[in-house]
């Protein structure tokens, strides 16, 4: 019989995980209670952790071009909400979920589409000639 | 004269014109805040202001040294102003940043890590905090500095190197031609050759460091000296290696750089002035754990330093190589055999653009000797490739040799090589039998055999048919090259005595001695198969 874990958010929203799902955390496969409070992600965010540990405990080969296509959806969300999916992966320590959202923010980086100030904001001068050479390059 | 300077607002007065200005030294903390403050806040007023009300102050002095040093003085004053208030800015973008980039910096740093190395150097130059998180040496790990013009030059790679350090694993530089190339074995050329309209003129200001000029942009031979040095250079660990088109790289330099690399698995080297043997030797010397060697001359055919000793020192120094790309040298049959028999682990081959092999070092290999474990084999564009050596090839295929193999690419833009006259007789097709057979047995084999179609010789004086060929042509009548006994008699002896264009009659070393004992028996056996081969080849009529 598989164990169900609870899994609270800081919104005080409890959700219930089986097994399966719940032991790709190493934070919970490392706790001794099977209730474990997440604190700081609130329960939108949870709830979006929790599924994507479902859907991956769901289907063994992650090299499937399906899950493949699942998983690309699931990070493509407002910067806002992948930032905070990123602190609750990495809080929950699910290392698979961390890389591909880790991942997705260097492709933005890439694609320059990330909306912060300071990737407008050349304000640093340390080592510049480096930098202004490999910017004036085009590259 | 000091109560002139505690007067803040009436600065625009000086009663002693004659006296010059004491800073204020005398003065406490907060009093200096003070006036500081308040002339910032002159700078509000309309327009101009500061402009004429220094304007006056300066016609106030009368000797020229005053006036001189006045304005020396505002000018230095200006400047510490501003770089107070470009500092407080940068303060300033930081803070907001640490608050708005909601990543701690070591979840930063895992993001940097997966940039490329163009955009992980915009990352650094955005602001103080990404700047840290940029210099972690695992950002470095993976060195992409290829360009599509020369443009990146010795400090850049030094400097990444540095920040690697122990990280460092894999390194990719020089300039590389543009566009897609497909994995298994692209034909078109890597090596690049459009220079001259190439415009770096942009790059004048690295004319002021540098005491070569305008080629200072460009890499020289000693790029790769910071992966060697003392104990714990980044070198040390470097896994990949991958080196396009460095015009300045020489043999000396290039053995230095794989001296410095033990631990190197994979090295691709494309279009540098480098002689295949000396490059061979170092890497057998250095790089015992080489698992992928990829080389593509820049001089099209003509490098022909391969020699037999420095075939065996590799294949003996070096077991874990599985997969071998020469492309563009002159190989001999022979030596190519040492390579594939040697390499107990090689699962993929590629001598493409190769001159002088004629596909006899594939005789007798996919049974259980070396080569038995081969899964690709790519001999684009060989000049010398026989039509012969290949029907060889898909017997021993069907007789359940080459178990491994899944795709074969013999295309060839000249057409392959009869046994006739190598330059003017070739052969544009592959007729049905061998090859149906093969891909009806092995359905997973991939096999390429792209060939032009008639008439695409435009300057080549053959006569040819008006029948046009397709690249699986119908049998016809058996060639008279077939029936003629000679190319199984030839088995003991050379081959290639007539062949003067392959240049292989000179194998008689040890190793083709060898295969020849064995493969009298095939002989016997091969001939009968031969001899209903429907071999389709151009001739003179």
């Amino acid at each position: 019989m598989s164990r169900v874990f609870k899994l609270k958010s800081s919104d005080n929203e409890t959700f219930e995980v089986e097994e399966a799902a719940a032991l790709l955390s190493e934070t919970i496969k490392s706790s001794s209670s099977t209730e474990i409070t997440v604190p700081n992600v609130k329960a939108e965010i949870l709830g979006k952790v929790v599924e994507w540990c479902n859907k991956h405990a769901e289907s063994e080969d992650t090299k499937d071009q399906l899950i493949k296509e699942w998983d690309a959806e699931f990070v493509s969300v407002d910067q806002h909400v992948l930032f905070k999916l990123i602190t609750a992966a990495d809080y929950l320590q699910i290392k698979e979920l961390v890389d591909q959202l880790t991942q997705r923010v260097g492709d933005m980086i890439k694609a320059k589409t990330l909306k912060t100030v300071e990737m407008t904001y050349p304000t640093f001068n340390v080592e510049r000639e480096v930098q202004e050479e490999l910017k004036s390059l085009g590259f | 004269m000091d109560t002139l300077l505690l007067i803040p607002s009436s600065m625009a007065k000086r009663p002693c014109p004659s006296q010059n200005p004491r800073p204020p030294n005398h003065l406490n903390l907060p009093d200096r805040d003070h006036l500081l403050e308040t002339f910032l806040d002159f700078s509000d007023s309309p327009p101009f202001a500061i402009d004429l009300s220094f304007e006056r102050i300066l016609d106030s002095r009368d000797s020229d040294a005053d006036q001189t040093k006045l304005i020396d003085r505002a000018l230095q004053l200006g400047s510490v102003l501003l770089e107070a208030g470009k500092r407080s800015a940068r303060r300033r973008a930081s803070k907001h940043n640490s608050i708005a980039w909601a990543l701690p910096p070591d979840l930063t740093i895992k993001v940097f890590s997966m940039l490329d190395t163009q955009s992980l150097c915009y990352a650094a130059a955005t602001c103080s905090m990404f700047n840290k998180c940029a210099m972690d040496p695992s950002c470095y790990a993976n060195i992409d500095l290829t360009t599509v013009v020369p443009k990146v030059n010795n400090a850049v790679v030094s400097t990444m190197i540095h920040r690697a350090g122990k990280a460092l694993q894999s390194l990719k530089l020089g300039v590389v031609v543009p566009g897609p190339t497909t994995s298994l074995g692209s034909c078109q050329p890597l090596v690049y050759t459009i220079r001259n309209s190439v415009d770096v003129s942009n790059f004048s200001w690295n004319d002021k460091r540098s005491r070569q000029g305008k080629e200072s942009s460009i890499l020289s031979r000693s790029c790769l000296s910071p992966l060697g040095g003392d104990s714990g250079a980044p070198g040390a660990l470097l896994r990949k290696l991958h080196l396009y088109n460095i015009e300045r790289m020489d043999n000396a330099s290039l053995c230095g750089a794989l001296a410095a690399c033990p631990s190197l698995i994979d090295l691709e080297i494309v279009g540098l002035h480098v002689e295949l043997r000396q490059t061979l030797v170092s890497v057998s010397t250095n790089c015992h754990l080489i698992e992928r060697l990829f080389f593509e001359s820049s001089k099209s055919g003509r490098d022909d330093s391969l020699k037999s000793p420095a075939c065996i020192e590799l294949v003996n120094n070096c077991p874990h190589v599985t997969s071998l790309s020469l492309r563009g040298f002159k190989l001999h049959d022979y030596k190519v055999r040492i390579l594939i028999k040697g390499f107990r682990k090689l699962k993929y081959v590629d001598f493409s653009t190769s001159y002088s092999i004629t596909g006899s070092f594939l005789r007798n290999l996919g049974s259980n000797t070396g080569g038995n474990l081969l899964e690709v084999v790519i001999l684009r564009d060989c000049m010398h490739l026989k039509v012969a050596e290949v029907y060889r090839l898909l017997n021993a295929v069907l007789s359940g040799d080459f178990k491994l193999l899944r795709h074969l690419d013999i295309s060839n833009r000249e057409g392959l090589a009869s046994e006739g006259d190598w330059y003017y007789e070739r052969c544009y097709s592959l007729s049905v039998n061998p090859l149906k057979q093969v891909l009806e047995q092995r359905p997973h084999l991939c096999i390429l055999a792209e060939f032009p179609s008639e008439g695409s010789f435009a300057d080549s004086d053959q006569m040819f048919d008006s029948e046009p060929y397709s690249d699986i042509s119908l049998p016809s009548q058996m060639s008279t090259h077939t029936s003629d006994g000679s190319m199984f008699v030839s088995f003991s002896e050379s081959s290639y005595n007539s062949d003067h264009g392959s240049g292989n009659e000179d194998a008689l070393d040890a190793s083709y001695v060898l295969y020849e004992e064995s493969s009298d028996e095939n002989a016997l056996m091969g001939r009968e198969q031969l001899y209903e081969m429907q071999l389709n080849c151009r001739g003179h009529n």
